[in-house]
């Protein structure tokens, strides 16, 4: 055990206190066991138990047992104490305080074991433990994570199966489960998995048939905001989702042309959008912003759940390409044995095809007989033939009234005459 | 054989609701067999991607009946022409795992053809955008047929 350790250190503390408090015509047992003057003279007295202060001092002349950390070989006490190893360093590490640690180890608490402060020290200058990410051999996120078998793929791969259940459940994450903070690094590292795994799919000669490609034209994709798959209400079985094959033409304005281009070249490093360079690719009546930025997650094509607006990446898994295009050779398989019915078909129902391309009104129109066209009245323009009925209207009240003043004048005179 | 640009300007006049220009092309389209296939090919794969952006990802069943009965409703003839129930079973074959085997060409010209006219009525394409939705068709249709003959 190297001289220098805190454990040493704090047992040569302890003994010095011992040194100190012992009285010094009594030694302790050991030494006097040790010398053999002790029980010379005295008869054996084995059923005497020894006080609390001789006992501690039998304890302390033992050599400490060691500990995580004590020895020279700092990394395997650390990850013994991690829970490789067994025995009482073990269940001494496991305990939560210094006391339960001591009652592991010796069934009594021992005045040389290490403090919590001691214990802390020690365990911070052992080596870290290695995680995932933190090799030496600074693997990229997820590299072989498919054909190796990592970490890594295993996290992406529980990720992965784990959320159908909480996403249509609802419920809470099981003990256990991946964390907010490992739920996110799967789904960092998954990128490239699923990027790499689209690479290898199938004929393996085109790159991009597992990664979703950029809409050019994105005046075509405006279909607004429908509710996802898992959103439907139990009993009405949504469609299956976007078929890769689909996927990776989705929204493509020349793909021709630009599948042409891939099967010979290098595209943008297997497809994969660049930070800085927001694509908006077309799926399941969403537009997503394909950011390239890890931070914005990953989507990968049959995930249940709402597509997002914006994704770091997307991707189609190559079993739902293999089964699209399996779907879609059956349909091709029957049209071209009847190819030439079809063909026929198709000529003398065009004038059909045309007719519902134009929508009949939506709602009943309401016929309204006007008998002639009414003219609009001006408000503050006031009509001539408005004037001279107004002006004929005033005369014939004016000319009333000075009739009717007239007559009672002329009565009152006749009455005054009279 | 891949599919012509003939046979895709044919299908495009058609889709754009030209009528006359349509009537034109299609009085120049040769009558081969090759042709026959490759049309046949072309306007299946339309359909198909039609029926992918209108239903995958959010639609469900009933969506799709309702869809029939909306275009049977648009004319007296669509209602006439199209069978409802074979209708639907047609646009579920792409969606889901339908057998239409039994179903023969006569009636599957006529449903591709109005259901199709139907649904990118619908999207309301502009020129750029029909053009990007029959690029997808004709690749569709072009994958199988080399996949075919390669076969």
């Amino acid at each position: 055990m190297s001289a220098d350790t805190p454990a040493a250190v704090h047992d040569d503390r302890v003994r010095e206190d011992h040194a100190r408090s012992a009285k010094p015509d009594r030694p302790p047992p050991a030494e006097r066991a040790s010398n053999g003057q002790a029980e010379a003279g005295r008869p054996q007295q084995p059923a005497q138990a020894l006080n609390r202060a001789d006992y501690n001092r039998a304890r302390q002349d033992q050599p400490p047992i060691q500990r995580p950390g004590d020895g020279g070989s700092r990394a395997q006490g650390d990850t013994t104490a991690r829970g490789l190893g067994g025995n009482g360093d073990r269940r001494a590490d496991q305990a939560t305080s210094g006391r339960q640690a001591e009652a592991a180890v010796g069934g009594h608490p021992r005045p040389d074991s290490l403090n919590r402060a001691d214990h802390n020290r020690a365990r911070h200058e052992a080596p870290p433990i290695q995680r995932f990410g933190d090799n030496g051999h600074q693997e990229p996120p997820g590299a072989g994570m498919r054909a190796g078998g990592g970490d890594g793929t295993r996290r992406a791969e529980q990720h992965i199966a784990r959320r159908p259940a909480e996403t249509v459940t609802g419920e809470r994450p099981r003990e256990g489960a991946l964390d907010r903070a490992e739920d996110n690094e799967a789904r960092h590292d998954a990128a490239p998995a699923g990027r790499r795994q689209a690479e290898r799919s199938e004929d393996g000669q085109d790159a991009r048939t597992g990664r979703l490609r950029n809409s050019e034209d994105e005046s075509q994709h405006d279909h607004g905001g429908a509710p996802s798959a898992v959103q439907h209400e139990e009993g009405e079985r949504p469609m299956q989702e976007m078929p890769p094959a689909r996927l990776a033409e989705a929204g493509s304005t020349a793909a021709t042309g630009e599948r042409q281009d891939a099967d010979g070249g290098d595209r943008k490093a297997g497809g994969q959008a660049q930070p800085g360079e927001p694509e908006k690719i077309y799926i399941d009546g969403h537009e997503i912003e394909v950011t390239g930025d890890p931070a914005d997650g990953l989507w990968i094509q049959g995930l249940p759940g709402k597509v997002p607006d914006k994704a770091g990446d997307a991707f189609a898994t190559p079993e739902k390409q293999a089964e699209e295009k399996a779907r879609s050779d059956k349909v091709f398989g029957h049209v071209v044995e009847v190819s030439d019915d079809l063909f026929d078909s198709v000529e003398k129902n065009a004038n059909v095809a045309s007719q519902v391309m134009e929508r009949p009104p939506t709602h009943a129109e309401i016929p309204v007989s006007v008998q002639r066209p009414m003219a609009e009245t001006q408000y503050h323009t006031p009509e001539a033939g408005s004037i001279a009925t107004a002006t004929l209207a005033l005369g014939i009240t004016v000319w009333a009234g000075g009739r009717w003043i007239s007559e009672r004048l002329k009565g009152v005179h006749d009455a005054r005459d009279r | 054989m891949p599919v012509t640009d003939d046979e895709v300007a044919v299908l495009r006049a058609q889709l754009a609701g030209d009528q006359a220009h349509y009537l034109k092309l299609y009085g120049r389209l040769d009558r081969s067999a090759a042709t026959r296939t490759t049309y046949s090919l072309l306007i299946t794969a339309a359909f198909m991607e039609a029926v992918e952006r209108r239903f995958v990802g959010n639609g469900t069943a009933a969506d799709v009946i309702s869809y029939v009965a909306d275009v049977r409703s648009r004319s007296d003839d669509a209602a006439e022409a199209l069978n409802a129930r074979t209708a639907e079973r047609l646009i579920r074959d792409v969606l889901t795992d339908e057998d239409t085997e039994d179903i023969d060409g006569k009636t599957r010209g006529q449903v591709y053809i109005i259901v199709l006219s139907a649904l990118v009525s619908d999207e309301r394409f502009d020129d750029a955008g029909l053009d990007a939705f029959l690029a997808a068709a004709r690749e569709r249709a072009d994958d199988y047929l080399a996949r075919r003959t390669g076969s």
